[in-house]
């Protein structure tokens, strides 16, 4: 037996009968970077919380640095000695650096907890020695670049005493020259003695900094491996198996798979053309086509800059050059009413902050987006809504105990449903969906498929934005690949999922 | 309104028409204990004086509905009373009431501005145009009450159609206008949703900061005619008239069932959440209790109404 920091053996959970983890084996050694792979929905995020103890498990035992973690175990990860940097940063923008690193644990004096500056500047440099790099311990959080913050979380995981530290796609916020600095960071936490437990999506990067890599495949434990042991390739076939998924490239042939029927790839007319979309890190000159009757797929890992290219073509962000032509009239400043107007649908990545009012009855959610249509000048028709309403509910199958119920009430795939109404109601000749499968069941997904499908055959063109590769090879006629702000390349429909994964990961 | 039927429980029938409940067996408990709270002149009473905050109310609704906050009213109300008194020394009275209309108009147009476009918070917008808007008062009267001259013009405040006085009439009208624009047209229905998610709203295509705005020009617009009315029954402006009248707007919506977060609410129920508020005093004052007691009984009532629906809507969300 090794010397193991954190030995996971047998563990189990599931969400509403759905397993999500499969007697999961995970064991992580002292003073490695462990290197954590796997498709969306792999598991990775469930293994990491109940790490943290933010999920209890339902059965396995967790060992962390000799001792057993119980069952139902209260207080944070942060006092257990593991700490979590996330993607967005979980730092108090308002308070400085020195003030965020101790937050909780301030040395102080007496009974009225008078803070002890002295000791905090010096445990704050001495900190700073230890992992090799210098941070202005009264600069303001919220002053600090991205590639700073993750410093700051870094020096503060340990200051909190945290002998183990899992990083959670953190180079995704960060530009080039930040990456490389960032992997000496950790590189010089690993001579030093910390423990890391690294997830990713970028395989190059994993080949430079980890020492061994776990792959996660539908919850269970497909491999741990030395890096010197595999290659990119092999992640990749680990990551998707060998068997089923594989198929469903494959499935062009199938009479029953959706999306077909709309008419050969670069058949129809040009309903929509991005030229040179720009906007801050996120979209670096993007062009890009929507043609009638045709299903372009989006897909990239998140952080790819999708969500954000998607926004700029419903003028949700401001774009800061390039120009969007669509239906012939052609513009460099485009806004949700003008987009609306000149034809175009969106529904965005986040259905509960920004595809519905929650608080409101699933009518008023449906018609939000073209009440024109059901009232006469200002007045509404009552009458006219609810008919449109009840035929919308029915045509899209949306389980709903009424018109009045609260959006709030409804399942995943319902709420999703009826955003896709919202925008089937108001009849854009070109729709956008930012990840319209996300977070709902499997039969929502396949009538999502099927109405995706049936909007392109009436001669609509759909953008279909996703980062799970099976998805897009299903539904899209043709897939663009984004990478870092940029379409990395185009491929056909029948493409394989290893050349489109491999677009994706830069492997 | 059909889109926003659909099927009700016994609970939430309760919920929906709990103030309403409260306010009639209130007005019952009171007729019983009170043998002249039933009288018509007591009644015409309730009803003349529950006017002036009853339509400055109509505004506070629409702009908590959107989301927003409106503190200033009570200075618009100032500012515009003293504005139909002071400028019947240039022109005729009609002209006049059109004015102070405009003078509310455009505060609100600078309070929704500030609010959506610059994006201050809206408490705070409004507490500077409501500091502004009392100065303006101050530096418009001169510090001293105006005294209008025209007769005509006092009718608006105390004449009478029959027995009922014409701010009563005026009042119902302006609650049936204003909840028709709510319930049944297309600013009321972008309105809700702006207050229930405004960003969800916006990427819906509509323009938000547009109907953001017009909750405060109608909070303006409604607090002029509050100033009008106030104006003419005086027959008379003080720079301090209107002192505290926001607030009184505020807790009738409220008590009335608006939703404070925003997105939805009721001209109607702002309307017995006015009245609930004004038989309240009238019964302290045929009692003989004073002012003070009634400033606490009222607090009281605000903190009641409004803690049972948060409670009641933080037990839904479970």
């Amino acid at each position: 037996m090794t010397d193991a920091l954190l030995r996971i053996t047998g563990l189990n959970k599931s969400f509403w009968n759905v397993p999500v983890l499969l007697d999961v084996d995970f064991e992580v050694r002292r003073g490695e970077v462990h290197a954590l792979v796997g498709e969306n929905g792999a598991g990775k995020s469930t293994l990491i919380k109940i790490i943290c103890c933010a999920y209890q498990r339902d059965s396995g035992r967790i060992v962390f640095d000799g001792r057993e973690f119980a069952a139902a175990d209260p207080g944070g990860a942060l006092e257990r000695g593991i700490a979590v940097i996330h993607q967005e940063t979980s730092l108090i923008p308002t308070l400085t650096v020195i003030e965020n690193v101790f937050l909780g644990i301030e040395p102080v004096y007496g009974l009225f907890g008078v803070c002890r500056r002295d000791v905090m500047r010096e445990r704050f440099f001495a900190l700073c020695r230890r992992v090799g790099f210098a941070l202005p311990p009264d600069r303001k959080v919220r002053s600090l670049g991205p590639a700073e913050r993750k410093l700051a979380e870094i020096v503060k995981a340990l200051a909190h005493d945290a002998r183990l530290i899992i990083m959670d796609e953190p180079t995704d916020s960060l530009g080039g020259g930040e990456i490389e600095a960032f992997f000496r960071v950790v590189n010089d936490l690993k001579a030093r003695g910390v423990t890391v437990i690294y997830i990713t999506h970028y395989l190059g990067e994993l080949f430079r900094i980890s020492d061994r890599v776990t792959v996660l495949k539908d919850g269970v434990r497909v491999a741990t491996e030395n890096i010197g042991d595999v290659t990119a390739e092999r992640i990749v076939k680990l990551m998707l198996g060998s068997t089923g998924r594989g198929a469903a490239g494959g499935g062009t042939e199938g009479s029953g798979t959706p999306g077909k029927g709309g008419g050969p790839p670069g058949g129809g007319g040009e309903l929509l053309r991005a030229e040179g979309l720009r906007r801050g890190d996120a979209v670096l000159g993007v062009d890009l086509t929507l043609r009638r009757g045709e299903i372009t797929g989006l897909v990239g890992v998140i952080g790819s800059g999708k969500t954000e290219l998607a926004r700029l073509l419903f003028g949700a962000d401001r774009m800061e050059a390039g120009a969007v032509t669509v239906r012939g009239g052609r513009t460099a400043r485009l806004d949700p009413v003008r987009a609306k107007r000149a034809g175009i649908g969106f529904l965005p990545e986040d259905r509960k902050t920004q595809g519905l009012i929650h608080g409101q009855a699933v009518g008023r959610n449906l018609t939000l987006a073209a009440l024109d249509k059901v009232s006469w000048g200002e007045i509404l028709s009552p009458a006219a809504e609810s008919a449109a309403c009840r035929e919308l509910v029915d045509s899209l199958s949306i389980k709903i105990a009424g018109l009045g119920q609260r959006v709030r009430h409804l399942s995943g795939g319902n709420q999703q449903k009826v955003v896709l109404g919202k925008w089937l109601f108001a009849g854009p000749e070109i729709l956008i969906l930012d990840e319209p499968t996300r977070g709902i069941d499997v039969g929502s997904k396949r009538a999502i498929y099927k109405l995706v499908a049936e909007i392109a055959r009436q001669g609509k063109a759909v953008l279909f934005i996703s980062s799970e590769v099976p998805e897009i090879l299903e539904v899209a006629d043709r897939i663009l690949v984004m990478r870092k702000g940029a379409i990395a390349g185009e491929l056909p429909r029948g493409a394989r999922q290893e050349e489109v994964l491999g677009m994706m990961l830069e492997a | 309104m059909s889109a926003n039927g659909g099927t009700v429980g016994a609970g939430a029938f309760f919920r929906r028409y709990a103030i309403l409940i409260i306010f009639c067996a209130l007005a019952v408990v009171i007729s019983l204990v009170t043998p002249k709270f039933l009288s018509a002149q007591n009644v015409m009473n309730i009803l003349r004086q529950s006017s002036i905050i009853g339509l400055m109310a109509i505004g506070t609704t629409f702009v908590i509905i959107g989301g927003g906050f409106d503190i200033s009213v009570g200075s618009t109300l100032a500012l515009t009373a003293a504005a139909v008194i002071g400028m019947q020394a240039h022109m005729p009275w009609p002209w006049a009431v059109l004015a102070a209309l405009a003078v509310g108009l455009l505060i609100g147009l600078v309070n929704g501005v500030l609010a959506a476009i610059v994006g201050i918070v809206p408490i705070i917008a409004t507490l500077g145009t409501m500091t502004i808007v009392r100065g303006l008062t101050y530096i418009y009267t001169g510090g001293y009450p105006i005294v209008g001259e025209s007769e005509p013009f006092r009718e608006i405040g105390s004449g009478r159609a029959w027995i009922i006085p014409y701010p009563v009439i005026f009042l119902v009208v302006m609650v049936l206008f204003w909840q028709f624009v709510l319930s049944r047209t297309r600013t009321g229905r972008y309105v809700c949703s702006v207050g229930g998610n405004k960003e969800a709203t916006r990427l819906s295509g509509v323009p938000v900061d547009f109907y953001h705005i017009l909750t405060f020009v109608i909070g303006g617009l409604t607090a002029a005619m509050a100033g009008v009315v106030y104006a003419s029954r005086l027959n008379s402006a003080t720079p301090l008239a209107g002192n505290g009248y926001e607030m009184d707007a505020i807790a009738s919506t409220v008590i009335g069932g608006t939703s404070v977060s925003g997105g939805e609410g009721s001209i109607f129920g702002t309307l017995v959440g006015v009245l609930m508020l004004n038989i309240v005093s009238n019964m302290f004052n045929l009692w003989g209790v004073p002012v003070h007691v009634q400033h606490l009984v009222k607090g009281v009532i605000i903190l009641l109404a409004v803690g049972i629906d948060s409670y009641g809507r933080k037990a839904e969300r479970r």
